[in-house]
């Protein structure tokens, strides 16, 4: 995918997503590494008894043309790349097998295509005792371009090695845009293995993001499997529920808003549940549209899109926030100053600060807040998750488009599934803390948490604007 | 007491709560591909000089991102990293480095050097003036502002950029542009003596490696073969991997006669950087030798490189304009000569419009541009070329003949295919008379 800079007039961008259309303009570079780059990235993954490698070609626009590519066979090319490559386990030569490959063209910039070869090796190697490994690269030595090589075990540990275990690039998906590292440009690795752990293809912090992102690789796994059969299909759309509830479990996603809001207004099951389907449905119509907008024009940078959301959520949720804090102002008001006389000041004072804004004479009841948590749902499944994004782009690749669509249904319930259940808790948990507080304390709870979560729901609605720009 | 601890608990709660949500909100999944990247060392770190010094420019503003000068030195390394390795990609990375340099004399030292390599040479121009009003005593600010004036046509201007530049610090820089400043006003052994104090004082292998491409480049536009491939020889000594000097013993070889030693040059120079000036030179060494159907690849690659460099808003009509002319699409030369002409009246582009209006068959139009080409005074064999196929077609014969005469005395290798065609028009006026 040849994803690129872009640039786009921002009111308009605001105002078509809400109507549901994206609007594209201006220049773009069709390749983030110029139309003439030819990269390379080769992922060696070692197990006690075979090391497999995953080695990917993405070609711009230029030398695609050049070297006629799109007539070029992926079998032997796949042949030829491991023909360049140097390859030893203690000096000893290993020779690659070839398992799968794949050849497509992304389309890139003027209509013209690019190229993304996918060679999937698998080579038989004894890894039980310590040994000396070294990979280097070089074919196309001249050319520019992006060289990427990670080197990850499973059941093998890996020493004094020079690259991660993970792909920076996403295996030449998305490059990182960094001011301050020149294109990657590793061509040979060298390191010790042994048997052991430590060096699984994740971070070893074992976080969940990592182990999610392997859900998310077993998805993609399926995906491209030869033979789809209703048995895997069925298991796909089960890991993509997973994948969604989690995704939806991740910090990131205004989850302490809805349940500071759902705890502090009176929030009922309802509502949990209101939330949780705005979520789902913003979400997957945002992945759909940015799905079908992105493989329609390589001119799209998905990275840009993503933290144009970011704004617009951010944005909205701030709107919102500020349309929460007026009501909540004008119903704490008068209970206010009857109650206890700690809140006087504080209730005047933003009294004062929105004073011009109680004359519009809008509703405060529920119907109010009601639309206002469709629209914190909607704002929250504003930005597309990546994951769902890639497995609906791979999807699309394949000629299997519906089931991708399908599964990112799937994804959307599962993350509504997490949502809800975290509103739940919190509306439960919200009556527990009623009912073991009494009296004052409820009272003022009930008097004043609409103005605390009203206010929180402002500054983090700010702040996700502001890291959005 | 017992409420308001209680409260107090539940405040810290949300306040916690809020806080966990904005440290952890946004990166983690707003943002594909978002992980922070440590510096990586790349390979060729260790090779290049000149990735040694932006790989420390880089580590340095990983510790103090707020050192402006360090951005705009970094932004001009990436403009010169762009051209030394003809990878587009680092202009962005350019603009975006010399951006974060805020507004000082040295960053818009960057925009003038990053606007002249995108032949945005009006705003290069701008860019100079503010950054001589910052610092009026930075030689590479009239070198930036030499440059610009250089390609607009402002003569008298450029001269006098260039002899400040001089006059504040005689380098490399300066003595290279005062000698492209002598070649253009047809004093060749100036040139040629700018030039060999620019090497003198060149310490880095590229600036080596561009003073031998420079000297070599006026010895074979001067029919000094030998002397050329010697140029461009020691300079591959300095620096192996150089494309302008492997562009050059091509052209020695083709004129030499060593034609399939040339076309391999060739074939793997635009493998490595499919550039407009190269791709079209390989097509017409093609052609000139009668490999019509590899020629008319490269040429469909060149139409589709330059219809992707339009549509990114990147076009290098001058370039265009000449080679549609030379292919006989009349209509594009002219559109891309006049859109050209527009913007500045250089030599360069005056040359281009005489030659498109020849195109089209309007000569008469042509020649007064074509006088506007060579007022300067620069020996060129294309210029005069030109010159001589739009007196031919006027039927100024004589005059005519003069010009092609001295187009192949000049250089009888300025390009494989007009080289011939000049060749054939002259015999045939020859003939007529």
């Amino acid at each position: 995918m040849s994803l690129s800079s872009w640039v786009v007039r921002p009111l308009l961008v605001v105002a078509l997503l809400l109507a549901g259309i994206f609007f594209i303009n201006g220049e773009a570079s069709a390749h983030p590494l110029g139309n003439f780059s030819v990269n390379h990235y080769h992922g060696l993954h070692l197990h006690p008894d075979r090391i497999d490698l995953r080695s990917v070609v993405d070609v711009a626009e230029i030398p695609t043309l050049q070297e006629n590519l799109k007539t070029r066979d992926a079998r032997q090319w796949c042949d030829e790349v491991s023909r360049t490559d140097r390859s030893t386990v203690d000096g000893r030569r290993i020779s690659w097998t070839l398992s799968s490959s794949t050849k497509d063209h992304p389309l890139g910039q003027a209509e013209l295509s690019t190229t993304r070869l996918v060679c999937e090796f698998t080579a038989k190697v004894d890894l039980d005792r310590p040994a000396r490994l070294e990979f280097s690269d070089q074919s196309n030595a001249d050319r520019v371009g992006w060289r990427e090589i990670t080197a990850a075990g499973t059941g093998v540990r890996i020493t004094d090695s020079p690259v991660p275990t993970q792909s920076i690039s996403d295996e030449l998906r998305t490059y990182p845009e960094d001011l301050l590292s020149s294109p990657l440009d590793v061509r040979a690795v060298a390191f010790t293995a042994e048997p052991g752990s430590g060096s699984e293809p994740k971070q070893a912090s074992g976080s969940p993001v990592q182990s999610f992102s392997v859900t998310a690789a077993k998805l993609n796994d399926i995906l491209g499997s030869d033979d789809l059969t209703p048995w895997l299909g069925f298991l796909a759309l089960l890991l993509s529920l997973v994948l969604g509830a989690s995704h939806a479990a991740l910090p990131g996603h205004g989850k302490t808003l809805i349940a500071a809001y759902l705890a502090g207004r009176q929030g009922t099951p309802r509502d949990a549940f209101i939330v949780g389907a705005s979520v789902t449905a913003t979400h997957t119509g945002g992945v759909l549209v940015l799905g079908l907008v992105i493989s329609a024009s390589s001119a799209l940078a998905g990275e840009q899109v993503l933290r144009w959301l970011g704004l617009v959520s951010g944005v909205l949720i701030t709107m919102i926030g500020v349309m929460l804090l007026r009501s909540a102002l004008s119903t704490t008001r008068e209970p206010a100053l009857a109650g206890a006389t700690t809140g006087h000041g504080h209730g005047h004072g933003h009294g004062h600060g929105h004073g011009h804004g109680h004359g519009h004479g809008h509703g405060h009841g529920h119907g109010y807040s009601r639309a206002s948590l469709v629209g914190m749902g909607a704002a929250n499944g504003l930005v597309p998750s990546p994951s769902a994004l890639v497995v609906l782009l791979g999807a699309m690749a394949l000629g299997r488009t519906w089931f991708g669509v399908l599964l990112v249904v799937g994804y959307g319930v599962g993350m509504a599934g997490t949502l809800t259940a975290v509103g739940l808790l919190l509306v439960k948990a919200r009556d527990r803390v009623e009912k073991i507080l009494d009296g004052r304390a409820t009272r003022l709870l009930s008097h004043y948490a609409p103005v605390g979560t009203a206010a929180m729901v402002v500054v983090v609605g700010a702040w996700l604007a502001l890291q959005a720009v | 007491m017992k409420y308001q601890q209680r409260q107090a608990v539940a405040v810290v709660l949300l306040v916690t709560a809020a806080l966990a949500h904005l440290a952890a909100s946004g990166p983690a999944d707003s943002r594909a591909g978002g992980a922070p990247l440590e510096p990586v060392v790349p390979a060729v770190a260790q090779q290049n000089q000149m990735h040694k010094v932006v790989h420390q420019l880089q580590r340095r503003l990983h510790e103090l991102p707020q050192d402006k000068a360090s951005w705009a030195r970094l932004g001009s390394s990436y403009v010169e990293l762009a051209r030394v390795t003809a990878d587009p990609a680092y202009y962005a990375k350019a603009e975006g480095a010399l951006k974060n340099a805020g507004d000082t004399g040295l960053a818009a030292i960057g925009m003038g050097t990053l606007a002249n390599a995108r032949h945005d040479f009006h705003a290069a121009r701008d860019w100079a003036l503010k950054a001589i009003a910052a610092l009026p005593s930075s030689a590479e600010a009239h070198g930036v502002l030499a440059d610009a004036l250089t390609q607009l046509g402002d003569d008298a201007g450029a001269q006098e950029a260039v002899q400040k530049m001089l006059d504040l610090k005689p380098n490399t820089a300066s003595f290279a542009r005062a000698s492209f400043h002598f070649e253009l006003h047809g004093d060749v052994d100036g040139a040629r003596d700018a030039m060999q104090r620019a090497l003198k004082s060149s310490t880095t292998p590229e600036e080596i490696a561009f003073c031998r491409y420079r000297l070599g480049e006026l010895a074979f536009d001067h029919n000094q073969l030998d002397v050329a491939a010697g140029h461009y020889e020691q300079g591959l000594a300095a620096r192996g991997d150089d494309m302008t000097l492997t562009q050059g013993m091509a052209k020695v070889a083709a004129a030499r006669g060593d034609v399939p030693v040339a076309l391999e040059s060739y074939r793997r120079l635009v493998a490595r950087a499919p550039l407009p000036q190269y791709l079209q030179e390989y097509a017409e060494m093609l052609e000139a030798s009668g490999r019509t159907e590899e020629a008319g690849r490269q040429y469909a690659v060149l139409t589709e490189q330059q219809r992707l460099m339009e549509s990114q808003g990147a076009s290098d009509d001058l370039a265009a304009a000449l080679v549609a002319a030379d292919r006989g699409d009349g209509m594009q030369a002219l559109r891309r000569a006049e859109a050209e002409w527009g913007r500045r009246q250089s030599v360069f582009v005056a040359d281009a419009m005489a030659w498109a209006l020849h195109v089209n068959g309007r000569d008469a139009e042509a020649l007064s541009y074509s006088d506007r080409a060579v007022a300067l005074g620069w020996q060129n064999a294309t210029f005069s070329y030109h010159r001589g196929m739009i007196l031919a077609a006027l039927g100024r014969v004589v005059e005519a003949q003069e010009a092609l005469v001295q187009a192949l005395r000049l250089n009888a290798n300025f390009s494989p295919l007009q080289a011939l065609k000049a060749g054939r028009k002259l015999a045939e006026l020859r003939g007529g008379r």
